[in-house]
């Protein structure tokens, strides 16, 4: 298990640099900034500041999750190193979840981080909504890019295809919203429709890759 | 199926289907324990779809396999430890540095023999630092041998490995295939287009054309029993009669040339009775010629 998630680290290596590069920008970045701000003028500027950026946070990890999600299986179906690791003797089921834990050390961490920093500064229980929100997405992102993996041997366009899916969640509670439901109603739908749409994606995608006998 | 400890590789009635293409059709093969097999036809015989099929990389539509006794692909899982597998191009991650490839394949294989992986390396001579990206086609293939053969697997399936390799490395690989498998009575199938290559190595030659076995015979009988008659006809224009079991006739000129199989002098005497024929001998022929005499006649059947 341990040689497949180290195989799977270096497989994610350039999505690892990449969440590296934007973790130092949401973390260093406002952090420096509320630093001179608070040196400045001892304002309220430096929690606005962490706060954005926590926001902004939080739409990383959703990219984030979708890019993981998209590089599952398609990476390795693209370079036909899937049929190197397919005649392995290694259960499926192993596999899956070296790729979960590896993905998962990616955007859990950095949801964690965004979602510190928003509650920082606002408190927890007003930015609690937002987090849970954010993650309901996550799974909706990371969920359908992982069963488009499954399918394809494209990790852009299974990652683009997860995006896809957020924004179309978005557009929905938006016509939603037109109708006059209220905020707390359509902030509940969004969760549950994208916590439900992920986690069958998700399951879609093992289901898929455990039975399929090409890799 | 049974007899699975005779015959380690057994397939029946094997179909494969790409869109309305019969990609393999109805093919039914079993090599028996410590054979090696030479798997030719002509590109897009169905080899390549056979041997996926065989190591589970491929579903069939309908049909039997059973390699070192487990079914395949239901238990492919299982049969993975007891296999060797080397692809027609290397699949090993080409990130992965020739080192590391064996560490990662050691992981896996409760069997794996760290001492026949070392005279390996040695008699392949590679490089341990370097990259699988950055090996050449021929040491790809001797990476992808090295792995396939370090966990000591009752059959190895090797799919047209030494395609496009110059001689010299072509050799080099042979010489890691005999020398490995000799020691240890495994079973082997290997396809190639190189037919030298079989004839040297494989104790059985399965001939497959448009995805149908259309001849499974041991080497030496096959060349024993294949002759290449040729007969000069007094007259061309007149009818002529083939002798039972022609493989294939060609007519040049006045030379007739005739291929049969289980020759007996009773040919001869049959074309030398029934046709008009000035001088008559008969000539041995190479496992090329077989197979090329062999294709034909089919196609010419069809």
């Amino acid at each position: 298990m341990i040689a497949l998630i180290r195989k799977d680290f270096r497989v994610y290596r350039a999505a690892f640099i990449a969440v590296a590069l934007w973790l130092i920008v949401i973390l260093l970045n406002p952090i420096v900034n509320a630093i001179i701000m608070t040196l400045q003028s001892g304002s309220n500027d430096a929690a606005n500041v962490l706060e954005d950026w926590g926001m902004a946070g939080h739409w990383v990890v959703i990219c984030v999750a979708a890019v993981f999600g998209g590089c599952a299986f398609a990476i390795e179906r693209r370079d036909r190193s899937a049929e190197f690791l397919a005649m392995m003797p290694i259960s499926r089921g192993k596999i899956l979840a070296s790729k979960l834990i590896t993905a998962s050390v990616a955007v859990v961490p950095l949801w964690f981080i965004a979602s510190c920093m928003l509650a920082g500064f606002c408190g927890i229980l007003q930015s609690l909504q937002f987090m849970q929100t954010t993650a309901c997405v996550i799974v909706l992102a990371f969920g359908i890019s992982w069963l488009c993996s499954a399918l394809t041997r494209s990790p852009s366009i299974s990652a683009c295809l997860g995006l896809a899916g957020v924004l179309l969640e978005i557009v929905l509670a938006t016509q939603v919203h037109e109708y006059g439901y209220s905020n707390s109603y359509i902030m509940n739908l969004v969760r549950i429709s994208a916590a439900v749409t992920g986690i069958f994606c998700f399951i879609g995608g093992c289901i898929v890759f455990t039975w399929r006998v090409s890799p | 199926m049974s007899d699975v400890t005779e015959f380690p590789i057994m397939v029946k009635n094997l179909t494969r289907r790409f869109g309305k293409s019969l990609v393999v059709n109805d093919l039914s093969l079993s090599i028996p324990f410590g054979k090696m097999v030479g798997f030719i036809g002509l590109n897009g015989a169905g080899k390549t779809t056979t041997i996926r099929m065989m190591v589970g990389l491929l579903k069939p539509d309908s049909g039997e396999i059973a390699i070192a006794g487990y079914r395949v692909p239901s238990q492919r899982d299982s049969m993975k430890s007891h296999i060797g597998y080397v692809p027609d191009r290397p699949n090993v991650y080409g990130w992965m540095r020739v080192q590391e490839a064996i560490d990662f394949a050691r992981a896996f294989y409760p069997n794996w023999n760290p001492d026949h992986c070392e005279r390996l390396m040695k008699m392949f001579d590679l490089d341990r630092s370097q990259r699988a990206k950055n090996l050449s086609k021929g040491q790809g293939a001797k990476l992808s041998l090295l792995l396939a053969l370090s966990h000591d697997p009752e059959v190895l399936i090797l799919d047209e490995p030494t395609s496009g390799f110059d001689p010299l490395v072509r050799e080099e690989f042979l010489q890691g295939v005999l020398a490995a498998t000799s020691e240890r009575r495994q079973t082997v199938l290997f396809s190639s287009h190189t037919l030298a290559d079989v004839e040297r190595l494989a104790d059985s030659v399965a001939i497959l054309h448009e995805g149908r076995l259309v001849l499974h015979s041991p080497v030496d009988s096959l060349l024993d029993c294949t002759k290449r008659i040729r007969a000069v006809l007094e007259d061309v224009s007149s009818a002529r009669q083939t002798p039972p079991g022609m493989v294939f006739q060609q007519v040049s000129g006045r030379e007739w040339t005739i291929t049969v199989e289980k020759f007996s002098r009773d040919q001869v005497e049959f074309i030398r009775s029934h046709n008009r024929v000035l001088q008559i001998e008969v000539l041995d022929v190479s496992l090329d010629d077989v197979f090329k005499d062999i294709i034909r006649g089919t196609r010419g059947a069809a």
